[in-house]
């Protein structure tokens, strides 16, 4: 069960997962007994228990959670995301959200999305003192060890989360090269940090925050254009001195995939692609009807992609010459109950859907959209 | 071990299945919060009730008299009562702590009915009991083989288990007459019986599988029965020193007991009389109507109360658990009411009776079906 070691665990947690403590406690570990004693005291190390310890309303539709999790959490490089796992009606769902760092507290901040179980869960439903668990922190989208001289930040709606977390711990290390935050939004309204990120450009000089508003309010609007870079690199002195070449800043997007493009390919026109670093934000496949969804199957352990169809994902991995662990191909024995780390799909036998990271069973399961399963 | 008297036609089967099918989906569409609480309250009452039993053998050691016998003869006799007590009530308690692991819990998670909550720690996959025989090894010979082919012969090793003769239309051989004492023995060491049903060692003996086809298997169920016996048999006697004999009893007490409990529950579940069994060639393209239907014949339920059907894992609801083996178990009860109204709207018998008289059924069945057919045109199954 243990993916991630953490080097700073405390000792009696070390001695606790000992093989001998957790021989005495066959087959599945001194951890479950502590856990009913005190969650707390869980000693896994994949779902980490956190308590919540305050809540801040950031927008109408957006809350920054206060998390105090247990001493297996291994700590985070701003930037990170992990898997939240949340418990609504007996199960349990998990997204992804990013890690910031905030009053000593490892705080996330989450939007309302529309038709978002999870999403309006937490920002109607948690309450201060509630226990939710965590994963360990992934992701490479992090700054640099060595920050580079200049820093362009672009962002769309949460995808301010991440680059929120690296701007503040660039700031609060003393930074001192320029940094500019292009950062779309319907309206202020819906900004999310929108009065910090205002009272971090007026105490910080090199910092630069250029809002644009789809609803034309602001000075700059519509969708990123070579305008917008310009007007971002305005604030900075990109023109190197001596050669006179343009030199772009080093270059952090997170947000929707058209953004993403957009920038990327502004970044490989003027030959700095290198400088290019980007989250992808991954929206829900939407799903109406009957209708066939293609897309691609991945088996990621069998590093293998096939296009699907609408037959069953057991059927399908056959095809494409996997064999997975199979019994009554009806949908009772769970013999093909494996986990899929992205995407969605259908139970042909209830008709429910299942989003996101969850275990399913290959035979009743119809893909819709892109998949990928640990097969 | 009946022939099939109540013959339906397809048509009166579709519909049949479509009924129980509705009371499935009822169930399943009603699974939420209800069902997680349950089974976490259930953990909860199992790691507690382990705890507290561990701790009532090792606090037992106190009073042992020859330990008090250096002070005073009085005390050392005085202290026997209180021995007998923590040892008796440490033994049962953990003996009962491994009846709720391995029925109400493990059977029911392994089985994939809290799948659907997305935990690790309530999920087939990940779930292991405290058993000798490897989670997913069951998962494989119990969930798939038994209970895709309930009561087929040939198809099912659940019938007789490979080594005993529990149904008429299993040819007799003289091994046969051993039949009692096969049964004694395997209720005595039900937990490794299931382990190495698993890896269907059986087959050995057939002639249908070799050692070597069997050894990869047969490694992982020895390496969690070393685990499970390691545990019970050599750690924690350990810790008791040279007081090491006394917490082995106990231990191995807790084991006896409750092997001699699934023992029984599981063989009140298909072998009474009354239940009956099926040729691998009438259930060959079989509709989901029918499933169900020899589902139903193939298994019996027990009468009892609430707390009686925890400690059986709810198997005490086979038929319900045969209908619906991945809907939460615990909610067996309520559907057992729209059940058996189907089933008398279809005029279709529903095997049930409180244990004592089942198993009586069954302990006949195993002395009888010991002795070669005095009747030399045996009763064929349907």
């Amino acid at each position: 069960m243990k993916l991630s070691t953490n080097p700073s665990r405390s000792t009696w947690r070390r001695i606790a997962d000992s093989r001998l403590i957790n021989a005495l406690a066959a087959p599945n570990g001194m951890g479950r007994y502590l856990e009913v004693l005190n969650p707390m005291w869980s000693l896994d190390q994949n779902r980490i228990p956190a308590y919540i310890t305050a809540i801040h309303q950031e927008t109408d539709e957006s809350v920054t959670l206060m998390l105090a999790p247990n001493g297996e959490w291994p700590g985070f490089r701003p930037g990170q995301f992990c898997q939240v796992y949340i418990e609504i009606d007996g199960r349990l769902h998990s997204r992804s959200y990013s890690l910031n760092r905030r009053a000593g507290r490892i705080a996330i901040t989450v939007k309302v999305q529309a038709d978002g179980l999870v999403s309006t869960h937490i920002n109607r439903q948690l309450k201060v003192g509630d226990l939710i668990r965590l994963s360990p922190p992934m992701g490479e989208f992090v700054l640099p060890p060595q920050l580079p001289g200049a820093l362009l930040m672009v962002a769309a709606g949460s995808g301010i989360t991440p680059i929120m977390a690296m701007l503040e711990a660039a700031l609060k290390q003393g930074y001192k090269g320029g940094i500019t935050l292009l950062y779309y939004n319907r309206d202020e309204a819906n900004t999310l940090f929108h009065s910090r990120l205002q009272a971090l450009a007026s105490t910080h000089a090199n910092f630069s925050l250029l809002p644009v508003f789809s609803d034309g309010t602001g000075e700059l609007s519509g969708h990123f254009s070579q305008r917008h870079l310009l007007a971002a690199l305005s604030f900075q002195n990109t023109l190197s001195d001596h050669t006179g070449a343009l030199s772009l800043p080093e270059c952090f997007v997170c947000g929707p995939e058209a953004l993403i493009q957009a920038v990327s390919e502004e970044y490989q026109l003027l030959g700095h692609g290198e400088k290019f670093h980007a989250e992808r934000f991954k929206a829900v496949a939407s799903v109406s009807g009957n209708t066939e969804i293609v897309g691609t199957l991945a088996f990621k352990h069998s590093r293998c992609e096939v296009s699907s169809d609408s037959r069953n994902l057991l059927e399908q991995a056959e095809a494409a010459g996997l064999q997975p662990q199979a019994g009554c191909r009806m949908g009772i024995c769970h013999s093909c109950s494996c986990l899929k780390t992205e995407g969605s799909v259908r139970n042909m036998n209830s008709g429910e859907i299942s989003h996101g990271e969850e275990y399913i069973r290959l035979c009743i399961s119809q893909p819709l959209g892109d998949v990928s399963l640990a097969l | 071990m009946n022939t099939n008297t109540t013959a339906m036609n397809p048509a009166q089967l579709d519909a049949f299945g479509a009924e129980i099918e509705a009371v499935k989906q009822r169930a399943l569409a009603d699974r939420g919060e209800r069902d997680a609480r349950y089974i976490k309250k259930l953990v909860k009452i199992h790691h507690l009730l382990t705890i507290s039993a561990r701790l009532s053998i090792f606090a037992s050691l106190l009073f042992l008299p020859a330990s008090l016998f250096g002070f005073s003869i009085a005390l050392s006799i005085a202290s026997w009562p209180l021995f007998w007590l923590l040892f008796s009530a440490g033994s049962i308690g953990l003996g009962i702590a491994k009846i709720l692991d391995n029925m109400e819990i493990g059977h029911n998670i392994i089985h994939g009915q809290y799948d659907w909550m997305g935990d690790p720690r309530f999920h087939s996959r990940h779930y292991d009991w405290d058993t000798n025989c490897p989670g997913d090894q069951w998962a494989h010979s119990h969930n798939y083989e038994h209970h895709t082919y309930t009561n087929i012969l040939d198809k099912d090793r659940d019938i007789g288990y490979g080594i005993l003769r529990m149904d008429p239309a299993q040819k007799w051989h003289p091994a046969y007459l051993a039949n009692p004492i096969f049964a004694t023995l395997l209720m005595l060491f039900f937990d490794m019986g299931v382990a190495l049903h698993g890896v269907e060692i059986d087959s050995l003996r057939s002639g249908r599988k070799t050692f070597k086809d069997v050894w990869p298997e047969l490694k992982l169920s020895l390496r969690k029965t070393a685990q499970i016996w390691g545990k019970d048999f050599i750690l924690y006697p350990l810790l008791a020193g040279p007081l090491f004999p006394v917490v082995l009893a106990a231990n191995v007490s807790a084991s006896v007991i409750r092997n001699i409990w699934s023992f029984s529950i599981i063989f009140c579940g298909h072998f009474p009389d009354g239940v009956h069994s099926f040729t691998e060639a009438s259930c060959e393209n079989e509709s989901r109507g029918r499933w169900y239907y020899r589902q139903l014949l193939g298994s019996a339920n027990l009468t009892g109360g609430k707390l009686f059907h925890v400690m059986s894992g709810n198997l005490s609801h086979q038929i319900e658990h045969h209908l619906f083996p991945d809907v939460p178990a615990h909610r067996y009860a309520e559907m057992s009411v729209e059940v058996r109204q189907i089933c008398e709207k279809y005029g279709l018998p529903y095997n049930t009776g409180p244990l004592y008289s089942q198993y009586a059924t069954v302990w006949v069945k195993i002395f009888k079906l010991a002795l070669p057919p005095r009747n030399p045109t045996a009763p064929q199954a349907a």
